[in-house]
């Protein structure tokens, strides 16, 4: 299990996280939502360890991540950071092989196992016909994959993806979120997920965490957490739900709620 | 995948042989190929030269010819790989010994070794790199510091910021120079990366700064790679990024002292040569790095010898020749990067 103890953090005099607890079992999808600038990508940082904390631990089954190498860590943590500035040149199959770096030498010569691990995430994210095109020659979409790809190449229990359906359209969301369910269930990994788009959090996540102004305000399922109360409270506007017995409410804006009278109280 | 890279070593091998074997025969006075092979051969035995091979010609190849080749040879690829490194690390294909200002931090460390030496190449020879290179790692430094933004170096802070250090470094340079009478001379004269000094002494003096930086380089390949996913993504992929950073930063101050040391400051190469590298045969840095290494040897090697042939008896600072043709391509790549982003 992936404890997060009290995490808080700030960027110079700042405070961007404030006490922060959360826990994600092994095989669970936990994802992170709130309005921008509540933490939630800075959350990922911390835990990734590029961003050390000033206070709190991040435990995965006791040991605190937060006091390894990046090495070590890199072997328990992987990131799915959004696809941007991506050097073009790079093949897919380069880009992928570069998540083994935590378990390569300095000169990152590939041993049969890196090779296997390799191949491995290529066809778990339908890669390999694409696995010599370029970086550059890809979609958003297609590159995004890639990064999913690498970051399954880490062979890693806990997977961090920050708002890796942003830029996709309908399709490739549902895609690459059916793709890490799967393998969210089939690698038993302990998934934390910044999800901008409340709905797709409602659908998709095992468990939700409502993030704002770096606490966390509710978490729980999304049926708890989903409340017109609690995101009037945190996005600060009135929205509907329409509950229809799934457990997975749907969040919407109507008509009414975007005429002048019915912005932020 | 293998074989490609290998047609490109072996080909940049093809060249590099080419331009050494020009670069010795010709000159004021041409060696004939066949004499020049049988006076190496002679060389490498350890005999003495052929009775038929007029005597100077064994002085001129092996006394002049042979060590400024060496020299042009260490500066050329110190140049190509250090630009293919400084490009890496600050992601940037612009970034270059010389438009990073680290080239003229180098040449003042260089000039103000001299001004302390008094005497160029006796007692200071070995301090000249040495100091070269603290001025080139100064100057890296703080041209990082003062380019970045946000954990990247973009490329208009980039080229402010190596011009506008490169620029105080060089006129610090000239007033060392103007303050001195009769030793800086020479000084002038190697800082317009021109004509080398002469024998084996300066070849040995900067052998150690080039092994070490090169060395380095060769085998940072990989990190290199992980570094072009930016400072945070290499962290998460398990590498300690800031130490690979530096250590790869002081492998090129390495190479690029060893480079100005007593070659002067030479533009281009270190933009040009890698680039062209990187369109041929793509980003992967463990190729790109002996690739460049190559390839700015034998630009280097050729550029040298238009610069002594074209004017003859005149020789011409190899900086001149360089420019000449780095200088449209430096606005070609910019022009690219400008498209790249709209």
């Amino acid at each position: 299990m992936l404890q997060i103890r009290g995490l808080t953090a700030s960027y110079g005099e700042r405070e961007v996280l404030h006490d922060v607890t959360l826990e994600v079992e092994r095989g669970e999808v936990l994802a992170l939502a709130g309005p921008n600038g509540a933490g939630k990508s800075t959350l990922l940082r911390v835990v990734s360890g590029v961003l050390p904390p000033r206070r709190g631990a991040v435990l995965w089954e006791g040991r605190d991540l937060l006091k390894m190498t990046p090495r070590e860590r890199a072997r328990l943590v992987a990131v799915v950071p959004q696809a941007r500035r991506l050097p073009p040149m790079f093949t897919v199959r380069q880009a992928v092989a570069l998540g083994r770096t935590a378990y390569l030498p300095w000169l990152g010569t590939l041993g049969e196992s890196d090779r296997a691990a390799v191949e491995r995430a290529l066809a778990q994210t339908d890669l390999l016909p694409l696995a010599d095109r370029l970086l550059g020659h890809l979609s958003g979409g297609e590159q995004q994959r890639v990064l999913l790809a690498r970051a399954l190449a880490q062979e890693t229990p806990i997977l961090l993806l920050d708002e890796p359906t942003t830029h996709l359209d309908l399709k490739h969301q549902a895609n690459f979120l059916r793709l890490v369910r799967r393998l969210t269930n089939e690698r038993q990994m302990a998934v934390l997920m910044v999800v901008h788009d409340l709905n797709l959090a409602s659908h998709f996540a095992d468990r939700l965490a409502l993030l704002a102004e770096g606490q966390v305000v509710r978490v729980g399922n999304p049926a708890e957490v989903l409340t017109a109360e609690a995101l009037l409270r945190v996005y600060g506007t009135p929205v509907k739900i329409w509950r229809n017995g799934n457990g997975r409410p749907l969040i919407y804006l109507t008509p009414e709620h975007m005429t002048p009278e019915h912005t932020t109280p | 995948m293998r074989s490609p890279f290998r047609r490109a070593v072996f080909l940049n091998l093809a060249v590099l042989a080419a331009a050494l074997t020009l670069s010795v025969a010709v000159g004021s006075v041409s060696i004939p190929l066949r004499d020049l092979v049988r006076l190496l051969w002679a060389g490498v035995r350890g005999a003495t030269a052929p009775a038929d091979v007029p005597a100077f010609m064994a002085v001129i190849v092996f006394k002049l010819r042979l060590p400024h080749t060496a020299l042009v040879f260490l500066t050329g690829s110190a140049l190509g790989s250090s630009g293919a490194a400084y490009q890496g690390v600050f992601r940037n294909p612009l970034a270059d010994p010389y438009l990073l200002g680290v080239a003229s931090g180098a040449g003042l460390g260089a000039v103000a070794a001299i001004a302390l030496q008094g005497e160029g190449l006796t007692a200071g020879g070995l301090l000249i790199p040495a100091a070269a290179f603290v001025g080139a790692l100064l100057t890296v430094a703080l041209v990082y510091a003062l380019a970045r933004v946000d954990g990247y170096v973009p490329t208009h802070t980039l080229i402010l910021a190596g011009v506008a250090v490169g620029a105080l470094a060089s006129a610090i340079t000239s007033f060392l120079m103007l303050q001195s009478e009769g030793t800086l001379r020479r000084a002038i004269v190697y800082l317009l990366g021109g004509a080398p000094l002469n024998g084996w002494k300066p070849v040995l003096a900067v052998l150690p700064y080039w092994l070490a930086g090169e060395t380095i380089l060769l085998i940072s390949g990989h990190p290199l790679n992980v570094l072009q996913f930016g400072e945070e993504q290499a962290q998460q992929l398990g590498l300690n990024a800031g130490r690979a950073k530096l250590l790869i930063l002081g492998a090129a101050s390495l190479a690029t002292a060893a480079a100005v040391a007593f070659a002067g400051i030479i533009g281009f190469v270190g933009l040009v040569v890698p680039h062209i590298a990187r369109i041929l045969w793509g980003e992967d840095y463990r190729r790109l790095i002996p690739l460049s290494l190559l390839g700015g040897a034998s630009v280097l090697l050729l550029s040298d010898l238009l610069a002594r042939t074209l004017l003859a008896p005149q020789t011409l600072p190899v900086g001149i020749v360089t420019a000449l043709f780095g200088a449209p391509f430096f606005l070609w790549v910019l022009q690219q990067a400008k498209k790249g982003r709209g």
